[in-house]
């Protein structure tokens, strides 16, 4: 008695349902195996594996893949109920089979069946197969479909499942072959517990049930998981990557935001009120363009802005969002701290010039150690016209850009003035001392910008001191505005 | 007083005062200024200081020395630099301008000897300029020293 005359005899021998015998029992090709087929199936025996049976759907598959010389090798298992109680399986030493009525037989093995195997076979989301094990069209990877999703595997990424509206989303775009190329996760949980994502090669699709599935990749993706993925304040993706109506930049919107990039300007976050109007005007359609920085912060800490191609967008809790044509960059170089802060002044010179369309930015803040040159000798104070104090103080320029205003925060001046804005030529400078008012510094980079002084306490270029003004913010009119973004230091 | 406090400070409260201009208020208005320097506020004390010596009628010299003494640094700056419009700027006042704790407000008397060609003064811009604590002063008080003129 061999053992698969055992088995036979165990499964009812001529009466069982593998009927009379139709073949001796004879060694298999492979040489190391033996097997009987039978009417209604067969038996094969291994020494490492004993003897199983195979029938059916499984014994057809197994067949047309080659018996025991297939990759899946020969039975471990006789054909098995699934534990769901629908279906039937044989496990191979190479793999598996698996069955039910509705979606026949297919194989799976490998690192696919390893990570079927992990989530639960046939009772996991995934369900039962419905291909077996397939090459990729771009023949670097393979796959596995199944009832409740699919497994793709590569040598570079292992195996991860993709289902439900994420998958239906990566293959709208192409499967493997889309921009996103092959799954390098598996779907899994935000750490908010609010949605689901697969990352990719080459970018993510995140899913909320509010939002849907969407797809972020390249630089958009990038500023989104440097701010904190969904998390951050864009929250998640409402669209995926989309080329802008003029064609020559992608945006995505997000729950709180977007992101726009073009290769210019790279990609950069708006969000807000500031988004709000940019959107009114027409995103990049506007004369604003597109965004070249992220939303940042005023250096008072309270006010906020993004800059664009072509302007700004400057927003205070008072003020709202202000689009400005030009924007002033400013230096802050400190020799003594003012009495009104530096922030404070600038916030309010944002306010006051951004009347006019003018955006301000405090692009550095330096402190400088020059004891000699804190009551710094100013002359009469007339344009066009400096001390030699002056020219050394103002040599002072890190960061200043030549088309940028350098301010010097000094103790005094000699003679005693709040502030003077005479600079060498090529130099644009002013200084500003310890006891000025809060419009000083828009005062002095004013007649750096080309004001001159006015006879009206309601104007901030007024002669009569800008402790005096009566409405503040005070007033730039339209021409002084038409001055100012006729600089060549506004841009 | 044909001057008033309020003509005084809308000479100083502009950004950049026209000392030249406010002079014009005369000596007149030297009881507001000499007010003004002992205010709380400082700037408007170092413009009072200032318009004071530029005045440089009776009376101004005493308004600059009291600057001198001020507890606000940027007044006795202001006060050092004054003093070279003073035709009799005290000598004990620019005495102890010179040895001030504060670099600008010895810088300034220093400037303001120079511009004064108070030769009188060279020994004490000599002394500064071997003995001062900051190199810049001592730069500058040897190059004073070395354009004044010991008087006769």
């Amino acid at each position: 008695m061999t053992a698969i005359d055992d088995k036979y005899a165990a499964l009812g021998g001529p009466g069982g349902w593998l009927g009379q015998p139709t073949s001796g029992e004879n060694t298999a090709p492979d040489g190391t195996g033996h097997y009987r087929h039978f009417t209604s199936g067969s038996i094969y025996w291994h020494p490492a594996t004993g003897a199983h049976e195979i029938h059916g759907a499984i014994r057809a598959l197994w067949s047309s893949l080659g018996w025991e010389k297939s990759f899946l090798g020969y039975p471990t298992t006789d054909e098995s109920v699934t534990p769901d109680g629908v279906g039937r399986y044989n496990h191979f030493q190479g793999g598996s089979i698996y069955w039910t009525n509705q979606t026949s037989a297919h194989e799976v093995h490998g690192a696919i069946r390893g990570l079927y195997s992990q989530l639960g076979w046939e009772r996991s989301f995934l369900g039962y197969p419905l291909t077996n094990e397939t090459a990729t069209p771009d023949g670097k990877g393979r796959y596995n479909h199944f009832q409740g999703g699919s497994i793709y595997w590569t040598p570079a990424t292992g195996a991860h499942e993709v289902h439900g509206a994420i998958r239906a989303l990566w293959s709208s775009l192409g499967w493997e072959k889309s921009l996103l190329g092959y799954p390098v996760t598996d779907e899994t949980a935000t750490p908010d517990t609010k949605g689901r994502y697969n990352h990719f090669q080459n970018g993510s699709i995140y899913w909320t049930a509010t939002t849907g599935a969407h797809e972020v990749h390249g630089a958009i993706r990038g500023l989104w998981s440097q701010l904190g993925w969904e998390k951050s304040l864009l929250g998640y993706p409402l669209t995926d990557e989309t080329k802008t109506p003029d064609g020559v930049g992608r945006y995505n919107h997000f729950q709180g935001g977007s992101i726009y990039w073009t290769p210019q300007t790279g990609a950069h976050e708006v969000h807000g009120a500031i988004r709000g109007l940019w959107a009114q005007m027409g995103w990049e359609r506007s004369w604003l363009g597109y965004p070249t920085t992220n939303e940042l912060t005023s250096p008072d800490g309270i006010g906020r802005y993004s800059l664009f191609q072509h302007g700004g967008i400057f927003w205070t809790p008072t003020g709202g969002a202000i689009a400005c044509r030009e924007v002033v960059r400013i230096h802050a170089k400190v020799l003594t701290t003012p009495t009104v802060p530096i922030a404070q002044s600038v916030a309010i010179m944002q306010e006051v010039y951004g009347s006019r369309e003018i955006g301000v930015v405090l692009a550095s803040t330096e402190t400088l150690s020059l004891p000699t040159l804190n009551d710094v000798d100013v002359g009469q104070c007339l344009m066009g016209q400096t001390t030699g104090e002056q020219n050394t103080l103002f040599g002072n320029r890190n960061n200043v850009g030549t088309r940028d205003v350098a301010v010097y925060f000094v103790r005094s001046t000699n003679p005693p003035f709040n502030g003077c804005a005479a600079h060498p030529a090529g130099q644009p400078s002013c200084v500003v001392v310890q006891g000025a008012t809060r419009f000083t510094l828009a005062h002095e980079v004013g007649h750096v910008l080309g004001l001159n002084h006015v006879n009206d306490n309601n104007r901030l270029m007024t002669g009569n001191g800008t402790a005096n003004i009566t409405n503040p913010p005070p007033d730039l009119v339209a021409s002084e505005g038409q001055t100012m973004i006729s600089s060549n230091l506004t841009n | 007083m044909a001057v008033k406090m309020s003509q005084v400070k809308a000479a100083l409260e502009v950004e950049e005062p026209r000392y030249d201009e406010a002079a014009k208020l005369g000596a007149d208005a030297l009881p507001h200024l000499k007010k003004l320097v002992t205010g709380d506020d400082p700037l408007l004390a170092a413009k009072a200081t200032f318009l004071a010596g530029f005045i440089d009628a009776e009376g101004s010299s005493d308004i600059v020395a009291q600057a001198a003494q001020s507890d606000q640094v940027v007044v006795r700056v202001a006060a050092a630099s004054s003093a070279a419009n003073v035709t009799e700027a005290d000598t004990a006042m620019y005495e102890g301008l010179l040895v001030d704790n504060d670099v600008g407000v010895r810088k300034a008397a220093v400037k303001s000897i120079g511009s004064s060609a108070r030769g009188d003064l060279k020994p004490l811009v000599q002394e500064l300029a071997q003995g001062d604590t900051a190199e810049p002063i001592r730069e500058l008080a040897a190059s004073t020293a070395r354009g004044l003129k010991k008087p006769k």
